[in-house]
């Protein structure tokens, strides 16, 4: 089983939140859904390690027919050999009750909807937790890295799919432009590097997609250290 | 030759194979990212030593390798699925023939998801199947094997297409996961329930697991089917180290497991990944030693979704108000296609406490068969509770039950010799459970022993047709006592009769007895509580009627059929007298555009009532809501308040207009315009609650808006424009990649006749994406889109 945590600042984070008043009715609603959401959420996840080459902007999966082209991509696995692909997913029960709520009450469907979203991203860090413990001593983490960030296109989901043998292992599908199925869903790539390698070289924020709107960097901090 | 008939028959033990693609690619090196399947066509060899290999090992029954050779996967590789099939089936046969062994053809998961969650149509899903099927039966495979599926939906379309297009034995096996669920939720019994139904020859379990961690889904399966048993595991569960996975089961600790399984009486064995001929053979030297027959379970009166099964051992509470009859909002609704309407009531109904929903929408000048299906499906993707088809049409109900993602009940034939014979076999066929009205050619009985003699009659025919007693539902029929107070006792003492007679399940409509008499609610209830002590077991209601679910409770607790506990926790809250809510007193007193701006809903309708004795509905609109309504506007843009209270603030302004429309009929604001304003999410991209946060703002200012939904094809776009008289077509688009269908949705529109406003928004969009795409404007969020509403209406915006 897969532990997470849904972190109610991060739902409202994700609402627009910033310090405006709310109410007792509004907090307790918000708490629902976040009970509702532990109550449909099945947390279903998969990971396999993959050698790697890199000849930017091409990154080749060897023993296998993925060759993605994308520069964001090879710069984040320039230094390594070895790659984890990531696929976890919520479940369609979560997707169900949101869009049931969407017919009994907007207000509860928006806020669900971001429970889950927030919710398939502490499943993604949980899972990449697991995998920075199972690596050797001498090696660490990337960022992880999805397909839609930078010029790593969604036309990948498929490829990223199939490598996993997600569809079996976890029930996760992709559809037409790109979308997974179910919605609430993540795959990812995380390359794994030698710790003597300073991370500045292959993780900066020249590379990221949303460098204009990182929070991170709103606060002065970056998401990898 | 194997004599597949006769073994399932005398339920004796049948042995499948094991692992297929790994074997596979151990002795042919196929080139990275290429299907196994296509081996069938590189080395015929190969394959078919590895079905030797199981025929050897004691294989009854071997799996052509056709898993993923439907058309869409192959075509994604170049193949062509008939050659593969053909070549597949010519394999296996060449190597069971001299075992006498037979050849099922091996049929898995399309790889695209089905509709609702996914976008693959059930009827396309349907076709594929068809085409595969249709080959390797002309080929000479011998059985029909359905695997490692996880949407019973997914199964129903190939079990239909291998009914439809052969007359071969059917197989099914699931996937499940340590939940006992499928990943798309389905549960053991719902599935046994609609697969026994619809007339497979055995089903069980596949993959997944290992054999010990599946044995309660098996469990659970030998209690709900009299079918045979499949068990196909995994060698445990999956160790992957450096991309290679292995099992943890030896051969012998998978045999053993197999034994315990056989000992329960599963009778039909095989393994999944991780398993080889070593495995089947040990499994068939433990399983014939362990092997015992099972108890086979007593048939019972059940219904179920694709994710809930419900037993009729207990009252359950059918819902009524799917249906248009006597009520004009449902019939506008039906007759504007607002399929939304029909969810709301279907919600309300299950949030008060319907077990399963009645589903009527019988009108004249409506397709009924169309809404029908439209119906069923948007249902099945936001309920989870069984659905009742009310429908006397018999290619109605045959549309409906066709994509039912369930064991669904009919509701009715009657007596008459026509209707038996027109809808027994449908329900056969479909495996539904039916309501049977005593009622035939002569009319309604007028006494419970002649009801009783209908219920027989029909029950004979059902029997007939090879319809169970249990999935026979006998109403009793309501009369109303308004035109002869004796009706109500009939039905009562019929209901008796009934059931101590011929020894089946009940339901009836409750409300018609007191047709035509005042406050029949008082009626009704009464009705009910004595039809429940004479022992009903499905009443038809309203569950939001006052006091008909606490009846239905407290009848519950009291029969023993529910805990006091549950009993507790549902009425602790509760006092003998109604008390106002706390939201009733949080708006009590208020303003409207005190509850407007805090988005309470309770108060809403007194602080109406008290207005509209000052001023009339269109005077409110104008000097109360919409000023609200742009205070809000102002506070959100400001930043003060954010998205949940925006659209708690809309939905309390949509419950004042409801409210108003409700008490003075059409209302009419300054913004009032009668052209429609369409929003779709395009072709290609499934999220839409930003377009359904646009639509609720919308409204709330008195726009009216056509909701298409979200995948929408562009042809539907275009006839919804011109059928309609339209302000602005609102696009929406979250993906990058569904950007392109924008595009191609704006171009369409311009190359119909439509020269008005497209309005596109999403979080991908900006206003110069816009503009080069051809949109007239960009809305950044459903306050910007109320504003371009308004401009184009000629009013200022905000």
């Amino acid at each position: 089983m897969l532990s997470y945590h849904i972190d109610k600042a991060s739902v409202l984070s994700r609402l627009g939140y910033v310090n405006q008043e709310i109410s007792d009715s509004l907090h307790k609603t918000i708490d629902d859904c976040i009970a509702l959401s532990y109550a449909k959420i099945v947390p279903a996840f998969t990971y396999q390690t993959f050698l790697v080459h890199v000849a930017a902007p091409i990154v080749t999966v060897k023993n296998t027919a993925v060759v993605i082209s994308s520069a964001d991509l090879s710069r984040l696995l320039k230094y390594s050999q070895k790659a984890v692909f990531m696929a976890l997913s919520a479940g369609g029960a979560i997707e169900q009750a949101i869009r049931a709520e969407s017919y009994r009450d907007m207000t509860r469907c928006v806020i669900l909807d971001s429970c889950a979203s927030v919710a398939a991203e502490a499943m993604a860090n949980a899972v990449e937790q697991r995998i920075a413990q199972e690596i050797d001593e001498q090696y660490r983490l990337t960022n992880r890295f999805s397909c839609g960030y930078g010029d790593f296109s969604l036309c990948y989901q498929g490829a990223l799919l199939q490598l996993l043998n997600a569809e079996k292992q976890i029930g996760l599908h992709v559809g037409q432009s790109g979308i997974l199925q179910p919605k609430k869903s993540i795959t990812a790539v995380i390359g794994i590097v030698d710790k003597s390698i300073d991370h500045t070289h292959y993780a900066t924020c020249a590379t990221c997609a949303i460098k204009e709107n990182c929070a991170y960097r709103k606060e002065g901090k970056t998401c990898f250290n | 030759m194997f004599q597949l008939n006769e073994k399932l028959k005398n339920r004796e033990l049948i042995f499948m194979d094991g692992a297929m693609g790994t074997l596979l690619q151990n002795n042919y090196a196929l080139a990275p990212g290429r299907p196994p399947e296509e081996i069938n066509l590189l080395s015929a060899q190969t394959v078919q030593a590895v079905h030797e290999s199981y025929l050897q090992a004691g294989s009854n029954i071997i799996l052509t390798n056709t898993f993923g050779a439907n058309r869409l996967k192959m075509e994604g590789y170049g193949l062509c699925c008939e050659e593969i099939i053909t070549a597949a089936v010519h394999n296996a046969k060449t190597a069971a023939e001299k075992y006498g062994a037979l050849v099922a053809l091996d049929i898995g998961p399309i790889g695209k998801l089905l509709e609702p969650m996914g976008t693959l149509r059930f009827e396309e899903a349907y076709e594929l199947f068809s085409q595969q099927v249709c080959i390797g039966a002309n080929c000479g495979a011998d059985l029909i094997y359905i695997e490692t599926m996880s949407d019973l939906y997914e199964v129903k379309a190939a079990v239909l297409a291998a009914k439809e297009c052969t007359d071969l034995p059917v197989f099914v096996t699931m996937t499940f996961d340590q939940t006992h669920r499928t990943f798309t939720g389905c549960d053991p019994k719902s599935i046994a329930l609609t697969l026994q139904g619809l007339g497979v020859n055995a089903l069980g379990v596949n993959c997944s697991l290992g054999p010990k961690d599946l044995l309660p889904v098996l469990d659970i399966l030998a209690s709900t089917t009299t079918l045979p048993l499949i068990a196909k595991p995994n060698a445990g569960l999956p160790q992957v180290v450096d991309g290679q996975t292995t099992f943890e089961m030896s051969a012998e600790e998978f045999a053993q497991s197999m034994g315990s399984l056989a000992a329960k009486g599963i009778s039909i064995l095989g393994g999944c990944c991780g398993t080889s001929p070593q495995y089947i053979a040990q499994t068939k030297t433990a399983a014939q030693e362990a092997y015992q027959l099972r108890t086979l379970p007593k048939r019972q009166s059940a219904v179920s979704s694709n994710t809930q099964a419900l037993s009729i051992d207990r009252v359950l509470v059918i819902g009524e108000r799917i249906n248009p009859t006597g009520k004009k909002a449902f019939k506008e609704a039906l007759t504007n296609n607002d399929i939304g309407y029909i969810l709301r009531q279907a919600i309300e109904q299950v949030d008060g406490g319907a077990d399963i929903l009645d589903i009527n929408v019988g009108l004249p000048g409506i397709d009924e068969k169309e809404m029908m299906v439209r119906v069923v499906k948007a249902l099945q993707s936001v309920v989870t509770c069984p659905l009742q088809i009310d429908s006397n049409d018999p290619a109605v109900i045959e549309a409906a039950l066709r994509v039912y993602n369930g064991k669904a009940i009919v509701n009715s034939v009657t007596g008459e010799e026509q209707a038996m014979d027109a809808i027994l076999p449908i329900i056969k066929k479909y495996g539904a459970a039916v309501v049977a009205l005593t009622l035939d050619s002569g009319g309604i009985a007028q006494s419970a022993e002649a009801r009783c003699e209908i219920a027989e009659k029909i029950l004979d025919r059902a029997r007939y047709y090879g319809i169970a007693k249990e999935d026979v539902l006998i109403d009793c029929l309501t009369m109303t006592i308004a035109a002869d107070q004796q009706n109500a006792q009939i039905t009562l003492d019929a209901i008796k009769m009934v059931r101590n007679k011929l020894d089946v399940k009940t339901v009836l409509g409750v409300s018609n007895v007191s047709f035509g008499l005042p406050s029949r609610n008082f009626i009704n209830n009464t009705f009910l509580t004595m039809a429940l002590n004479s022992g009903l077991d499905l009443p038809i209601v309203n569950p939001n009627a006052q006091g008909t679910m606490q009846i239905i409770d407290t009848y519950r607790l009291l029969a023993q059929q529910d805990s006091s506990a549950h009993y507790i926790s549902r009425y602790s809250a509760q006092t003998d007298v109604a008390m106002p809510t706390a939201g009733a007193q949080q708006g009590k007193g208020q303003s409207l555009e005190y509850l407007i701006l805090n988005g309470i809903r309770q108060g809403i309708e007194a602080s109406l009532d008290s207005l509209l004795a000052q001023k009339d509905a269109m005077d409110i609109i104008n000097t109360c809501l919409i000023p609200a309504l742009d205070k809000v506007g102002v506070l959100y843009e400001s930043g003060k308040i954010f998205l949940p209270q925006l659209i708690s603030s809309a939905e309390a302004s949509k419950a004042a207009f409801e409210y108003l429309r409700h008490k003075v009929g059409t209302v009419q604001s300054d913004l009032s315009d009668p052209r429609q304003i369409i929003v779709a999410t395009v072709k290609g991209d499934v999220h839409d609650i930003g377009k359904n946060i646009v639509k609720v703002v919308l409204q709330n200012y008195g726009f009216s808006v056509i909701d298409l939904g979200y995948d929408t094809d562009i042809d539907l776009i275009l006839q919804t424009v011109e059928k309609n008289d339209i302000l602005f077509v609102g696009l929406s688009a979250l993906m990058t990649t569904s950007l392109k269908s924008m595009e191609q949705t704006i171009r369409a529109l311009r190359q119909s006749n439509y020269t008005g406003a497209i309005v596109v928004g999403g979080a991908v969009l900006d206003d110069e994406y816009a503009k080069k795409i051809g949109a007239t404007y960009f809305a950044k969020d459903a306050m910007a889109t109320s504003n371009i509403a308004k401009e184009l209406v000629g009013k200022n915006a905000l």
